[in-house]
């Protein structure tokens, strides 16, 4: 069991929840259904806004009167938002997208939520990275059991790689190898010294922790190292923020080759109970930078239509503002997609101002059908019932073969 | 044969009267030093037989024999970071309840290692230095950032060279339940005293601790209470009191959240004296229910109906097993350790006592069963090895980098711990620590232990990194100064000598052979045998070394 605060709210929780029963049978049902496919050679970068970003300042209806009524001190002004079309902008903050909005590799998909929603970060987030229903515990992450039910492949670096502080998330599960790593070079070099220590079934769980993380640490070593030893320049300069050096990180693994089909980045900062109006604009900024750079170097080495980037979160924030000229926990936000084989636009349905549920947002689009999209039309495996629970996929991916 | 009642007690340790009347039997035997513990020791130990036999042998046996340098090990790793040999085999030779009792009355409330000096400033005097205009606000924010600095390195110091490693164990425990991020915080001087508060009474009234939690400044900054209005309720605090401070998720409803936010609305830092003050006028006093209490309930009384809940010990309860036992706690176990907790008055001292004493504690699989923290593995590694003179910068920034950023939990929940310390970056990390900058310390350990003259002025280090504080205050503060992180060759040369005569008294002095030696070595350092290739020939460095590196290591 992943030994974290989650599990331990699960143990507090598991005697007044007796929620973790079915969750776990109809996973075992869909073990034995599910096909081996591959999943070539794509990749899906996921971009986590931790903290809670606020969707109502990202995508803005700007043109709806309650809008500024709601947020009195800190709604965007109209001369700070780029008109998106259906009464609908995006904050200016975000301003370096704007190259790929008009490219059309760029899509919003707002109202993303769920039922019955948490507005606690750790649960929230623990909702969305596990895929499960508001009162139901999971344990794996779902891509930790996407990767689990396509075919595994001996080749990769690793299933997914964490970039730069923050946990596996939705990599995490029992069957994936996940490597987190800040620097690449430093990374091949220290792992040379680290020792092959045969391991396997040991009762001790912590050590066995650790030799899994040695033996990792050696067979991602070496590929990476393989890859990048013949590295394309791709001439772009990347932002000096944290997150910029993340991006330009996920862009050498990506044009090396690295193969590897999920990263994870984490941007964080979003919790902005206060002083909204200068820090937000100031992440948003970080983010459009950091995600502009990096897809400029996958254009240039032509790998951009086999990448996807998507960002998630716990939640949005309030619809009102606090009396700190920020926003407390909330619940829907919109979500940006980029890659070639995006349809640029807008999809999924904006949440009604007029129609608020104490002050929150009512969502329209079921997370979990960003995760159809992922699973069926991005990785063009089936419909795993404990991904995409029967939903389907949104319009947002041109159809092309893997 | 005062012994019989004693050990059977000892095994029914759960109730709250004969741990107390242990207690007043007991002091004699802690307080009594060594040679008198010894004494004591002997004579338990040589008429164990006769009466364990009699009732549940195997249990008794096991509680009153001397625990060994394996239980010592265990014990002292668990709560103190590990420790030198020396110290190793003086516990070895105690009852587990010796043992533990030895190691409560090392507890204490204070820290020794001198405040840095921006401490003493009132809150008014640092008022005063803010300033109004641009140019004086811009140094005040450089200030700032210095006194962080000096606060992270001043606390590391603490951790490296206190007395009582058991309190900052404690201290550390508590500031990662209780989270408060400097980032967010800001101020270095209210951090500072959010961790005094915390070491006065981490074994304390777990009570006290709550409420002063529920109004310390820092946390009022952090999540947002000093914000609060009556018409705007700030539901941070009121959110995390119930969720991760005290009761644990699934023991309370969002209506709870929100009626206890109301209670904490109206709460200022009052400038002149750094504390929170409640404001009336801004104050919800209306009628409120949090977990079935009502009234117009306050801060006070909020904290009240939280530690009224049944949830609440238990919660706390979880946290010491978390901390001190195993990944996974039981439940029934909890539910113990709560009544007692409970009826010992929100002691948390006797709740440590209890943790400490329990068969699961002490249960072979739980042992090794902890991955270390980075305060541990430095912290711990430096303190075995008594290079404890060696520059808290240096350590601080290895700590950081490993993943524990002291006054920087990741977020409100604060360090996840366990197998999130270990990731391939943070495994790496580790190992470089282990093998390069272990000698690094050693050597600049011995440089410490020169006289001043001897030694070149501290260089001017841009970053300006956790200096202790401004050198010269006292003759004390001039012992406390940090050296240079940088080694130049020629200091490598002269000193490393020095280090490995050290190191090689000390493998003369772990025994008789080289494979008694080699042995006790591992049984002093892992809590297995090593799963590595560990060297058993040529120095004691690379012996060190190998055994240091070996995965097991990592754990406690």
């Amino acid at each position: 069991m992943k030994f974290d605060r989650r599990a331990f709210l699960r143990l507090g929780g598991a005697a007044c929840l007796p929620l973790l029963v079915p969750g776990v049978r109809t996973w075992a049902i869909d073990e034995e259904t599910a096909a081996t496919a591959a999943l070539g050679d794509r990749v899906l970068i996921l971009v986590e806004l931790q903290g809670g970003n606020d969707g109502l300042n990202t995508v803005i209806p700007f043109r709806d009167e309650r809008y500024k009524k709601l947020r009195p001190k800190i709604a965007v002004p109209d001369s700070h938002v780029m008109d998106l079309g259906n009464h609908l902008g995006m904050n200016d903050a975000l301003a370096t997208l704007g190259e790929s909005w008009d490219a059309g590799d760029a899509c919003w998909i707002l109202g993303l939520g769920y039922p019955q929603p948490n507005r606690s970060h750790f649960r929230s987030i623990e909702i969305w990275e596990t895929g499960s229903d508001s009162d139901e515990n999971l344990t794996d992450g779902w891509l930790g059991r996407l990767i689990g039910s396509a075919a595994a492949d001996p080749k990769r670096a690793a299933d997914g790689i964490v970039l730069g502080g923050g946990d596996s998330g939705p990599l995490h599960g029992d069957s994936t190898r996940v490597i987190h790593l800040n620097d690449p070079i430093q990374f091949t070099r220290q792992a040379r010294a680290v020792p092959d220590i045969a391991h396997g079934e040991d009762a001790r769980k912590a050590l066995e922790h650790l030799l899994e993380v040695q033996t990792d640490i050696k067979r991602s070593a070496r590929v990476i190292e393989e890859k990048r030893a013949n590295a394309p320049d791709l001439g772009v300069q990347f932002p000096q923020s944290k997150f910029g050096k993340r991006c330009e990180i996920a862009a050498s693994l990506v044009s090396s080759g690295v193969p590897c089909p999920l990263i994870k980045l984490s941007h964080s900062g979003f919790d902005t109970h206060t002083d909204q109006l200068r820090r937000h604009p100031q992440l948003l900024t970080e983010l459009a930078t950091g995600l502009a750079a990096l897809r400029k170097a996958l254009i240039a080495s032509g790998d951009w239509d086999r990448v996807l980037i998507s960002t998630y979160s716990e939640f949005g924030r309030r619809a009102s503002e606090n009396g700190s000229e920020g926003t407390d926990h909330g619940t829907a936000a919109p979500h940006l997609l980029l890659g070639g084989q995006v349809i640029g636009g807008l999809a999924g349905a904006q949440p009604d101002l007029g129609t608020l549920d104490k002050n929150d947002l009512v969502f329209t689009t079921d997370y979990r059908k960003l995760y159809a999209t992922i699973e069926q039309q991005w990785f063009q495996l089936p419909a795993n019932p404990l991904i995409s629970r029967g939903v389907r996929p949104l319009p947002v991916l041109r159809e092309k073969a893997l | 044969m005062i012994r019989i009642p004693v050990l059977a007690e000892i095994d029914s340790y759960h109730s709250s009267m004969t741990s107390k009347r242990m207690k007043l039997r007991l002091p004699a035997l802690a307080r009594g030093g060594w040679l008198l513990t010894m004494l004591l020791v002997t004579t338990l130990v040589s008429g164990q037989d006769e009466p364990a036999t009699t009732a549940e042998p195997a249990v008794d046996q096991k509680i009153a024999t001397p625990i060994g340098l394996d239980g010592a090990r265990h014990l002292l790793g668990r709560t103190i970071f590990g420790a030198p040999l020396d110290q190793l085999q003086r516990y070895s030779s105690l009852t587990r309840e010796q043992a533990v009792d030895s190691l409560l009355e090392t507890l204490t409330t204070t820290a020794v290692t001198p405040l840095p000096s921006w401490a003493s400033l009132t809150p008014g005097k640092i008022q005063q230095q803010r300033g109004k205009t641009a140019e004086s606000r811009k140094a005040f924010q450089k200030s700032i950032r210095r006194w962080q600095g000096e606060l992270r390195g001043w606390w590391t110091r603490e951790l490296i060279s206190t007395p009582s490693p058991l309190t900052e164990r404690l201290v550390l425990m508590w500031h990662g339940h209780f989270t408060s991020e400097m980032t967010k915080v800001r101020s270095a001087p209210a951090m500072l005293k959010q961790n005094q508060m915390f070491r006065q009474l981490c074994s304390g009234d777990f009570r006290q601790l709550l409420h002063r939690v529920a109004v310390d400044p820092a946390m009022a900054i952090y999540l947002d209470t000093r914000r609060s209005t009556r018409e705007k309720p700030n539901e941070n605090f009121a959110r995390e009191l119930l969720e991760l401070y005290g009761l644990g998720e699934g023991n309370y409803s969002e209506t709870d959240i929100q009626e206890a936010a109301r209670a904490f609305t109206g709460y200022r830092i009052d400038h002149r004296t750094g504390e929170l003050r409640r404001i009336r006028r801004r104050h919800d006093a209306s009628e409120k229910t949090v977990l079935g209490v009502t009234g117009s309930l306050t801060a006070t009384e909020v904290v009240d109906a939280v530690l009224a809940d049944p949830a609440c010990a238990e919660w706390i309860s979880r946290r010491f097993w978390i901390e001190f036992v195993s990944p996974t706690p039981q439940a029934t176990v909890l539910k113990q350790w709560a009544q007692a907790l409970q009826q010992e008055d929100w002691s948390l001292r006797a709740l440590l006592r209890i943790t400490l004493l329990s068969d699961a504690f002490w249960a072979k699989e739980n042992q090794g069963s902890l991955i270390k923290s980075p305060v541990d593995l430095v912290v711990g590694t430096m303190r075995s090895l008594k290079i404890e003179k060696a520059p808290a910068g240096q350590a601080l920034r290895t700590i950081s980098r490993l993943g524990q950023q002291l006054f920087d939990p990741p977020n409100v929940a604060g360090w996840p711990g366990g197998h999130h310390w270990i990731d391939a970056t943070t495994l790496l990390g580790r190992r470089q620590f282990l093998t390069a900058e272990i000698h690094n310390l050693a050597i600049l350990n011995q440089m410490q232990q020169l006289p001043q003259k001897d030694l070149r002025p501290p260089a001017q280090d841009a970053e300006s990194e956790p200096e202790m504080m401004s050198p010269g205050n006292s003759p004390e503060m001039r012992v406390q100064r940090e050296l240079p992180r940088r080694i130049k060759a020629r200091e490598r040369r002269r000193f490393m000598p020095q280090v490995l005569r050290e190191l090689e008294q000390m493998w003369q002095s772990l025994g008789d052979t080289p494979d008694a030696r080699s042995l006790r070595l591992q049984q002093w350092l892992l809590p297995f045998k090593p799963v590595g290739t560990v060297v058993e020939m040529g120095s004691i460095r690379d012996r060190l070394g190998s055994v240091l590196l070996d995965p097991t290591y990592q754990l406690k």
